[in-house]
This record gives structure tokens, sequence and C-alpha cells, in this order.
């Protein structure tokens, strides 16, 4: 293989569990799509010989001898959109229906694209989240203005803080006790199941998507990357959960 | 039969909001919360009905983890966008933070049957994930050697 070729294998594949890990998919499947590309590009087997070395915070990629890379993953993020479109990307490479720059260009354009709904939307569907997972958790409707104010307070002190503060717990704590706060004046003026509307308020926070690919990539053999994960989902529950004990803390004591 | 409509209802409502709020893609979101829909399903019947909280959570990522699959495999997709929409509501993420909360307030007891369920649900969760991924890869890997045509 020529090594222009092969430089653009590189940067391609590493670009593309760049935009993967980034976005918050699970390691094993970052490695999947890595490995299809590089073994359909080099033409050998997959499981042959290991091509990548995947972590959190690094991506290592062998392509023969000669050719190693290496990429630091710093920021993460949840877009799933973004992870569907480069395993689209990749699916297409393996059909052949694309070339190795046009793989590149295209990884490029969605790493650039800023994806996803925008925020007022994301505001409304944060409000619907809370009042149906308070619903659904024993609620009544009488609770509904309590859990979706304190869903949307949650969420926007959550974003808001994310922006400046950048330090990680601190931020979903902090956004929590607002949440709670304002869930619980307002359900102390209409509302009767205050454990209910907790729940809800903090239902937009809660780690879904790390304790989920904890489980998996734990049980794709990826141990480091999954107990890290499960830290940081247990870290991120604590944290939620100490800051509604604290507006208990304050008020019902 | 009224409660379980009110219960379909809300968890489709729940499931679609959290897809959104994770940024799936457009046409994954309806699928999503019919995923969403059946595995809140299985978790609320089973729990009503006087069954632990392991069963009813392997039932629920049973249940989320198969339908999330033959989505994926439908829509050419990656089954994280069907699966984690789903879960938001039995996710340990919720009794933890509620165990976390007992902890907090000196309830010993309560923290240590919650930090028990906590443990549970995962359990059971990769208990359901494993499950169906073995049924999958046995009766369905065959497929995988097929072409597949992606739409582009």
């Amino acid at each position: 293989m020529a090594s222009s070729q092969n430089d653009c294998l590189i940067k391609a594949s590493l670009l593309a569990g760049k935009i993967m890990l980034e976005n918050g998919a699970e390691t094993s499947r970052v490695e999947d799509t890595m490995e299809r590309m590089i073994s359909k590009a080099l033409g050998v087997e997959r499981n042959q010989e290991t091509f990548t070395y995947i972590t959190l915070s690094g991506i290592f990629v062998k392509t023969d001898m000669n050719n190693t890379n290496f990429i630091r993953i710093d920021n993460r993020d949840h877009n799933l959109n973004k992870i569907t479109k480069v395993n689209q990307i990749s699916r297409l490479f393996t059909e052949d229906l694309l070339t190795l720059e046009e793989v590149y260009e295209k990884l490029q354009e969605v790493e650039r694209e800023k994806m996803g709904y925008s925020l007022t939307m994301k505001l409304i569907f944060t409000a619907i989240l809370s009042g149906s997972v308070m619903l659904i958790m024993n609620g009544t409707f009488i609770d509904l203005p309590a859990s979706m104010i304190g869903g949307l307070v949650c969420y926007v002190s959550y974003l808001v803080g994310y922006q400046y503060l950048k330090i990680p717990f601190i931020t979903e704590y902090i956004a929590a006790f607002l949440g709670g706060l304002a869930a619980f004046f307002v359900n102390g003026m209409v509302g009767s199941h205050l454990s209910s509307v907790m729940i809800g308020t903090v239902a937009p926070l809660v780690p879904g998507i790390a304790i989920t690919n904890a489980i998996r990539d734990i049980l794709a053999k990826h141990y480091i990357s999954g107990s890290i994960r499960m830290v940081e989902g247990i870290f991120i529950a604590g944290s939620i959960g100490t800051g509604i004990a604290t507006v208990y803390y304050i008020f019902i004591q | 039969m009224l409660n379980l409509i009110f219960h379909m209802v809300f968890s489709f409502l729940s499931s679609i909001s959290f897809a959104i709020i994770c940024n799936v893609p457009k046409k994954s979101i309806p699928m999503g919360g019919i995923v969403g829909m059946l595995g809140w399903m299985g978790y609320i019947l089973l729990s009503t009905n006087g069954y632990g909280i392991f069963q009813a959570s392997v039932v629920c990522s049973l249940l989320l983890a198969f339908a999330g699959q033959i989505a994926a495999r439908i829509f050419k997709m990656p089954l994280t966008v069907f699966y984690v929409p789903g879960l938001v509501p039995i996710v340990p993420g919720i009794s933890a933070f509620q165990a976390f909360r007992h902890l907090t307030m000196n309830d010993y007891d309560a923290a240590i049957m919650g930090f028990l369920n906590v443990g549970y649900c995962a359990i059971g969760i990769a208990c359901g994930i494993v499950i169906s991924d073995i049924l999958f890869n046995t009766f369905f890997g065959l497929y995988r050697f097929k072409k597949r045509k992606t739409k582009v």
C-alpha cells in the first residue's frame, strides 16, 4: 500500500474513533468499527492481528511495522446522532461505495457539524421527561408543575454550569440542588408526592449512557474503560443524590 | 387496564424525550419510544405482581435489548440508539440516587437496601444484555456473512 494512502487510512480511522468515543459510544463498538475499516483497506482478515488499542483517554493505531499513530480524547459528550453517522460511513466504506479520501472528508464534516436538536426543543422535552418519569414512578397529575419546573431548572443549571465551571461532579451537585430547591418550593404550593417529584426532577441528569456503556464494555472484556465508566456513573449518581439530600436536610429536618 | 394504558403512554413519552436529550437521529425516535415502552411494560408488570427487582430488571433489559437488536438490524443503526432511551426509568442511576439520599440522611437500613437494589438492578441489566447478545449471535450470526446493502 502506498504511503500516502496509508497515512490517510491512519488519519481516517483515528478520526472515526475519536468522534465515536467523544460522543458516547462503547469502546468495543469503536474498536470494531476501526478494525473493520483497517482490515478492509489493507485486505487482511479481521482479528488476524490486532491493529488498535483503545482506552477512554487515547486511541492507538498500527497499520504495519512502521506506521503507528496516537490521538488523545479530551472531552466527552452524548450525541448518538454522530455515532450513527460514523457507523454509516464506515459501513459504506466496507461495501466499496466510498474511497478512503471521501471517508476522511465526510468524517471531518461530521466532526465540524453541530448536529443535534435546538435548545428550545431540548428544554420542552426535558420538561416532558421529568413529568412522565414522575408519573410512572407513582406520581399523580397534581405533581406535574413541580417536577416539570424542577427538571427544567436542573437541566438549565447543568448546561450553564457545564459551560462555565468545567468541574465534573460539582456541576451535577449544584444542578441537582437547584432543581431540588425549585421542585420543593413549587411542591409546597401545589403537589403531594415529594419523593416522586424529586425522581422526576433529576431524570435528565441520570447517568444512563455511562452505566449502560460500562456494563457493555466489561462484558466485551474492555475492563479498564468499563471500570472507569462505572466509577464515573456511580460518582455522578452520588453527587445527584447528595444534591437532593441537601434540600431535604435544609428544609425537612 | 386504564393503569396499563397510562404507563404505556408515559413510558413512551419519557423514552422519546430522553432520546431527544441524547441527540439520537430523527428517524429512530418513534421506534426508540416503542422499544422503551416494551421494556417498561415488562418491568412494571413484573414488579407490581410481586416479583423482585432483579427479575424485573432482567426481563426489562431482555425485552429492551431484543427489541433494540431487531430495530438496529432493520434501521441499520447502532443498538445504543434504541437501547439507552428506554433504559432511563430503570437505570440504576435513579435508585443509586435514592440510596445516596438515604445514606446522607442517616437512614442506614434504607441505604443498604437501596445499594443492594442498585447492585441487583445493574446485574440484572447486564444479564439481559448478555442473554440477548448470545441468542442473537448464535441464531443470527449467519446473517453477518451475507452482503448487506446500505442506502446512501
